[in-house]
Parts: structure tokens; sequence; C-alpha cells
């Protein structure tokens, strides 16, 4: 067994060499891949509301003017969502401070919790604003036009419905890690 | 092992580190990666984490213990992080079965085997069998790890299970 540990420690490697200015260079660009990549998404939510919010100045009728305030209102939720979900993320000191259970158990409870809440944090706060129109869609809709409606209404449940279930089915797996983990912890 | 009792800055701190462990980190990023330019992208993740890690440095810890926790850490994120884009079923150490080698190989086919080895498990067996073959005993592999000394020993029997059975008579071939 020695042997082996002797073949593992012996074994011809290249270090690398990276200088304290090309890690700083390094850390700069990754700060701002990050801030890049939080600032699309936040791009994408205020474009959401920011059309929603046109049509709800635009529109005179009431009920599509609520059903627009409130999905421009969950765009912006999310946005904020996502501005505080990117602040948060493992910093390389809870690395060192944390061993390979703790911090895994840790990094799975994030993304458990991510993805077990994403009917409060994504899909919750639309269902108000998407429901209110749909129904209203079927309401005002000619008879021969209702069919648009009713399609909109089952489409968008049926989307809401996949994107949760896959959601839960990764977080029970992600559960299932996690006990395992548990059973393994001092 | 090192300690540190003294107030020092994150940059020497991290040439320190480099200096005395940047070996036992490349061996540790062959752990897990195969493909020559990951493992560097890997490499380089590390080198970042460790540097950024030092400014929250604790001198209650061992400098090594801190090296080895952010690299591991690193390293295990990787893996899941891999595992996205290239899916692959990855072992406990318990289902673990590498075919024995040849009585005469020589050490670069044992070390190629122990790699395919220890590319197969998961992040916990992984990490406990790169800090056996680095060395580590089992109370600092319970450090490391924060497994019970119940389920270090468990893995460690394990392990030397597998290695023997896999890898007896291995090195004695040509180098």
């Amino acid at each position: 067994m020695e042997e082996l540990r002797d073949i593992w420690q012996n074994q011809e490697v290249e270090e690398m060499k990276i200088s304290v200015e090309e890690l700083r260079t390094k850390a700069a660009r990754f700060r701002r891949g990050i801030v890049r990549r939080n600032l699309t998404e936040q791009l994408a939510c205020g474009a959401v509301a920011i059309w929603f919010g046109t049509e709800f100045w635009k529109t005179a009728v009431v009920i599509p003017r609520i059903s627009f305030a409130l999905i421009a209102a969950a765009a912006l939720y999310v946005a904020w969502h996502i501005q505080t979900r990117g602040r948060a993320g493992a910093v390389p000191v809870d690395m060192a401070r944390s061993n390979l259970i703790e911090f895994q158990r840790t990094e799975l409870e994030k993304q458990r919790d991510l993805l077990k809440g994403v009917w409060r944090w994504y899909l919750g706060p639309f269902v108000a604003g998407l429901g209110l129109l749909a129904i209203w869609g079927m309401v005002v809709a000619p008879t021969g036009r209702r069919w648009s409606a009713v399609a909109f209404a089952v489409t968008s449940v049926l989307i809401f419905w996949g994107i949760g279930r896959l959601n839960r089915s990764a977080a029970r797996k992600l559960e299932e890690q996690l006990e395992e983990l548990k059973s393994l912890g001092a | 092992m090192t300690t540190t009792s003294d107030v020092r800055e994150p940059d020497e701190l991290y040439e320190q580190a480099i200096a005395v462990y940047g070996g036992a980190l490349v061996r540790l990023a062959r752990g897990y990666e195969a493909d020559a330019d990951k493992r560097r992208d890997l490499l380089q993740e590390i080198h970042l984490a460790l540097w950024r890690s030092f400014a929250g440095f604790q001198s209650d810890c061992s400098l090594r213990t801190w090296v080895y926790r952010v690299a591991h850490n690193v390293g295990a994120t990787w893996t899941i992080r891999q595992r996205r884009s290239r899916p692959q079923v990855l072992l406990s150490l318990e289902d673990a079965q590498p075919p024995p080698i040849a009585s005469d190989a020589d050490r670069q086919v044992a070390l190629a085997r122990l790699m395919d080895l220890i590319r197969q498990l998961k992040p916990l067996d992984r990490q406990v069998i790169l800090a056996y073959l680095d060395g580590m005993d089992a109370a600092e592999i319970a450090e490391l790890t924060g497994l019970s000394g119940g389920n270090v020993a468990t893995k460690l029997h394990r392990i030397r299970i597998v290695l023997t059975r896999s890898f007896q008579g291995a090195g004695h071939g040509r180098a």
C-alpha cells in the first residue's frame, strides 16, 4: 500500500505558476462576469416590466390594466429576487472554513431551496396577472374566437405545471443526496 | 504540517501555500479532471479560490487544512458542474471494482489505473482516497471531510481492500 502512495506522491507533475497580478486580473474578470449575468437577467425582467407597464398605461379596460400591472410587478419582483440571489453564493473563505460535507450540504440546500421555491419566486408572481388576463379573455372574447383565449390559458397552465414539476423532481433528488450526506456526517 | 500564528498578507500566504502545496494541488486536480485543458482551467479556479480565500485566513486552522479544503471544495463543485454537461454515473467505494492489473505493471500503468479508479468515485469518496494517497492520517481526513471517525475508518478499510485487490505488486515493473 505504501508503494501505491509513493507512486501517487512522486508522480511527475508540472506545477502551475500564476502571479498575484494575474490572479487580481482574473478575480476582476470573474466579478465582471457575475455582474454581467445578473444584469442580463435583470434587463430581461425589466423589458417585461416595461412592456406590460406600457400596456397598463395604454389600456383603458380595467381588468387587463390590473393584469398588466400585476405582470409588471411580478417581473420586478423576480428581478429583485435575482439581484438578492446574485449577491449570495459560495465565497472561497466559506470553502476553507467548511469541510466537504458542510460545504456540499450548504450548496445542496441552497439549490434545493431555489428549486423548491420556484413557485414562490418565479412562477407564482405571474399567476395572478396571467390568470386574470386568461379569464377575462375567455369571458369577453366573441364565441368564435374564444378558443384562442382557452389555448392561451391551457398553454400557460401546462408550461407552469411542467416547470414546477421538473423543479420539484430535481429538488427531490437533492433531498436524497442531503439525506445521504447527513448519514455520513460526524 | 504548517501552522500560522502570525498575521500575514493574503499574497504572502498564497505564495507560501503554492510553494509548499503546489505539487499536491496538481495531483488533486488530476484526480478531479482527466482532460488536460480542462484540468488547467480547474487548477486556475483552485488557485483563484485559494488566493481569494486568504483574505479571511484564520490561524486556528493549519495552512495545509485550509489549502486542501478550498482545493477539494472547488474540485467537488467542478465535478458536479461537469456532470451536467458530461453525464457520468459516479460510484461509491463500496461499488468500485476495478479489475486487477498485471503483477509486473510499471508505475505509469499503475498510476493511470489509479486515476481511472479515482475519477469514477463520488466526490466524498474521491476526497477520502486522494487525502489517503497524499499521506493524510484518519484524524486529518475526518477534519478535512467532516466524516465521523467511524465512517473514515470504514472508508479507509474499503480503500485498502480495493487497492490491495487491484494493485497488488504495482510498481514492481519498470518505471
